[in-house]
């Protein structure tokens, strides 16, 4: 069931009127509950399963964790935990990729080899919910926070059907809070949660999977294309995927803010970063910040010599690319991205010593460079992100660089370029004005804007709805 | 949102500001679904029905500019919408000695159930042909789902008019009533395609563009601008063609669904007093060697009885045209169209408006030459007029055998 499906919105709008009916909370927690584990068993009723199995064990733990006083005791719940979640995201998600690089490998060595791969389906949204199960453990063995005491609460704090799916990744410390006030319809938010849920449904409807008819033939046969279509799509894949999962991340907030409850913003305008750090601090913002407080500061962080912290930050992205997905292309790109972050580490250093290029870089013309330098960076990345293989991806790469001819763009570029204009429009003014200002609009006005939203995404919606590309991370 | 640290008249208008935002958004979106319902089931139907609505719209033209002339229809699928051309016809007389308008009718897939929804749209619209000439598509014959009657894809397509008539011969009228209600709940997504095609159809990827009947000429006719070429250029087309029919035509079994329709079609052209005549488009020797025998035989036996039962002329112009003048064995190209039109139109049309209908079947003559010849394109008699070859149609009810007087 996806968020931008017929299904999907009598499925919310039933949730949505019997929970503000019942007044009372823990009913209310009982519903959300009940309504999260239909949607995921909507797509796979034995994984809804797993999944709740897998929660129950980590409110076992955790508990347990608190209890125990004794360091070692707590060292190993802890790795019990840890191994339990990794190792089912391990052998859900990448048995089969250790297993074909394994068979790969041997048969380059020229050994003969009778690996072959098992018949396993990945409970979806497994890489997110993993991550917050990590998170709520690490927390409670830190004591940052006190372990759940509420089954109810804890497994809806893993199973809230907006970020159940592709996130936002939550903290513990921040959601289970959260279900235990108690909460009142409000107008206010409501307006919130429709602006959040229609800006996502054009992204994802409207933008995204159009784009999408500019990138899949190209990158399914690229040598079919002439450099210019590669670079299009090129192009429509940096905002198709953008749109997709920004686009997914609003609708979860906006369902999520319909319900009374706020989850964390994930994205923050990315190609507008000006290097690339700042990129990561607004693409994926969830996912870069559990990254950076349960995998790169437990490394050493940054507080430790120059040449440890780099590879710190490269041991970090890589693992991020793996998180991905079961591929070496992810692989290559979280390199890439630890890569461009080191280098920009160095960088940085250097221009701190050198004041006029420091200052140059800084001025409105330096900072346009930047941040064209880094889109151009992070497009560049993205290619392998596609592709399904290097080969793919050395072959965009290839014809784009010897200037091939063959096939146009799949589609006429009167759509791109609009779409391209609209969102660089779209990001222009969501950098300059401030959302506060568009709520001083008449309401007719913002009632026309949310009526033609609507009405935008149904009449540019594709002809079959295609899956948010982070379902299958 | 924190709705409770903020003083509480300021609260009170941000909740009023709010909610007004919420309603005018929910008025304006109903508003605007219910003016695109009402558009797409009145004034503009090409939203609803491009391929009907483009078509009701450039007859309606054609008969206002034209008002005393009688009406002929043709009513078929794209083998007619690409092989007949009006327009390059030769003048066909009435007894009177009036020249009727010829308009090419017909839809995408239509099979007799399609066919049947057009003269009755036509009809509601006020528009009674004085002849009908309706194709037979002898693969269609064999699905109880046409194109235009797919309850999958085409539903919102229909009105309710249409629905009541589909729900009277197709099987699940449930489901077919429950497609239908949901696309009148969401109009703007139902007709999306259409209304991208129609106002931007560069958006439109190729496989959803529905806008090449933009195109028609003033007389129906779909010009797929492509002239004659060899059919070793298109396999990909062919091989369309072989993945949409060989399989009906290897195990055919006809639908009754269809049966019915056809039969009700020519009691509403009894009743309404249209003479009509029935025909089998040309064929290219690809697609008819996809005719299992048995297919075959039945498709005689059927189209026998039709024309007996129904007293209708059955013309059969399946081995009118050579391999050189289809694309895909099917439809004809420009040339082919021409070539075609130029013949059927004297043999068989001027018959069915000089009121010899009731003789077409028995008109078996000597056999013409199967394929025309070709001479001047503009002029493709012309070669055998001269050459003294008399030109006799051949008018049969039978599929792929051909009769002589002495078989007679």
């Amino acid at each position: 069931m996806q968020f931008c499906t017929q299904k999907f919105f009598y499925f919310f709008a039933l949730v949505f009127a019997v929970y503000w009916a019942l007044p009372w909370r823990r009913v209310r927690v009982g519903l959300l509950l009940a309504a999260s584990f239909y949607f995921y068993a909507s797509w796979n009723k034995q994984l809804a399963l797993l999944i709740c199995v897998s929660t129950l064990l980590d409110y076992l733990l955790a508990l347990g964790l608190e209890r125990a006083v004794v360091d070692w005791r707590r060292k190993f719940l802890l790795c019990i935990s840890l191994c339990a979640n990794l190792g089912m995201l391990c052998y859900f998600k990448y048995t089969n990729f250790f297993l074909a690089s394994l068979d790969e490998a041997l048969i380059a060595a020229g050994a003969r080899t009778w690996i072959s791969t098992l018949d396993i389906l990945a409970p979806i949204g497994i890489s997110f919910y993993t991550f917050e199960a990590i998170n709520y453990m690490v927390d409670v063995y830190r004591r940052r926070i006190r372990a759940e005491r509420n089954l109810g609460d804890f497994m809806l704090f893993i199973l809230f059907f907006p970020h159940l799916i592709a996130g936002p990744i939550v903290r513990a410390r921040d959601f289970l809070a959260q279900i235990k006030r108690p909460k009142h319809f409000s107008w206010a938010r409501m307006y919130v949660g429709i602006s959040y849920f229609l800006m996502g449904l054009v992204k994802k409807q409207a933008i995204a999977d159009r784009m999408a008819e500019y990138v899949d033939p190209v990158f399914a046969d690229p040598s079919l294309y002439r450099a210019s279509a590669i670079l299009f799509a090129a192009l429509a894949w940096a905002i198709q995927i953008y749109c997709d999962f920004s686009g997914y991340t609003d609708m979860a907030l906006g369902a999520a803010h319909m319900l009374g409850y706020k989850l964390s913003r994930n994205f923050n305008l990315p190609y507008l970063a000006v290097n690339i750090s700042d990129f990561w601090r607004r693409w994926h913002i969830s996912l870069s910040n559990w990254l950076r407080d349960y995998l790169f500061i437990p490394l050493g962080g940054s507080r430790c010599s120059r040449r440890r912290a780099a590879i710190n930050l490269l041991i970090t992205m890589t693992l991020g690319g793996l998180w991905h997905g079961s591929n070496w292309t992810y692989v290559f790109w979280g390199v890439l991205h630890g890569t461009y972050l080191v280098v920009h580490r160095y960088f940085r250093d250097w221009c701190k010593a050198r004041p006029h290029w420091d200052n140059a870089l800084q001025s409105a013309v330096g900072t346009v460079l930047r941040t064209v330098l880094t889109f151009l960076c992070v497009i560049f990345g993205w290619i392998f992100f596609r592709a399904t293989t290097f080969d793919a991806a050395w072959t965009l790469l290839r014809r784009v660089a010897v200037w091939s001819s063959g096939l146009g763009t799949p589609i006429p570029r009167q759509s791109l370029m609009s779409i391209l204009l609209f969102v660089a429009i779209c990001h222009i003014v969501a950098h300059w004005t401030p959302w506060r200002k568009m709520w001083r609009l008449p309401a007719p006005i913002q009632g026309f804007g949310f009526a033609s939203a609507l009405i935008l995404a149904q009449v540019l919606a594709p002809d079959a709805g295609k899956v948010f590309i982070y379902f299958q991370f | 949102m924190t709705s409770e640290r903020i003083p509480s008249s300021r609260r009170r208008r941000l909740i009023a500001q709010t909610r007004a935002c919420a309603l005018w958004g929910l008025g304006i979106f109903l508003t605007a679904n219910l003016g695109m319902w009402i558009a797409t089931q009145t004034f503009m139907p090409h939203l609803r029905d491009p391929e009907f609505g483009y078509k009701l719209n450039l007859l309606k033209r054609r008969m206002a500019a034209e008002p005393e002339r009688p009406l002929l229809v043709l009513l078929g699928s794209s083998r007619t919408g690409q092989g007949l051309r009006p327009g390059v016809m030769p003048d066909i007389q009435t007894p009177d000695g009036r020249t009727p308008l010829v308009f090419n009718f017909s839809q995408v897939g239509s099979g007799p159930l399609s066919e049947l929804v057009a003269l009755r749209r036509l009809l509601r619209a006020g528009i009674r042909p004085n002849w009908l000439a309706i194709e037979i598509l002898p693969a269609l014959l064999g699905k109880n789902v046409d194109a235009f009657s797919d309850t999958g894809n085409c539903i919102s397509r229909t009105n309710w008019d249409d629905l009541q008539l589909l729900c009277d011969y197709l099987p699940d009228t449930q489901n077919l009533k429950s497609r239908w209600y949901k696309t009148q709940l969401y109009p703007w997504h139902a007709h999306r395609f259409s209304f991208m095609n129609h106002y931007a159809s560069d958006w439109v990827p190729w496989r959803l563009r529905l806008d090449h009947w933009k195109s028609l000429d003033p007389w129906g006719w779909s010009d797929i601008g492509l002239d004659s070429q060899p059919l070793v250029l298109v396999p990909a087309a062919l091989e369309v063609s072989r993945m949409t029919y060989q399989e009906g035509l290897r195990h055919f079994r006809l639908s009754s669904v269809q049966d019915r329709a056809l039969r009700d079609l020519l009691a509403l052209c009894r009743q309404e007093n249209i003479p009509a005549l029935l025909y089998l488009m040309p064929e290219g020797d690809i697609f008819r060697s996809w005719y299992a025998p048995a297919t075959s035989a039945a498709l005689h036996d059927h189209l026998s009885r039709i024309s007996v039962e129904c007293r209708t002329p059955v013309v059969d112009a399946r081995l009118w045209m050579q391999d050189k003048y289809f694309g895909d064995s099917h439809h004809l190209y420009r040339k082919g169209a021409s070539l075609f039109t130029q013949r059927f139109g004297p043999e068989v049309l001027s018959r069915l408006v000089q009121g010899q209908t009731a003789a077409l079947p028995d008109l078996v003559a000597p056999v013409s030459p199967a394929y025309p010849q070709e001479g001047n394109p503009d002029s493709p008699l012309q070669a055998e007029q001269s050459s003294g070859q008399t030109n006799v149609p051949m008018l049969s009810i039978h599929g792929e055998k051909k009769r002589t007087v002495g078989e007679r």
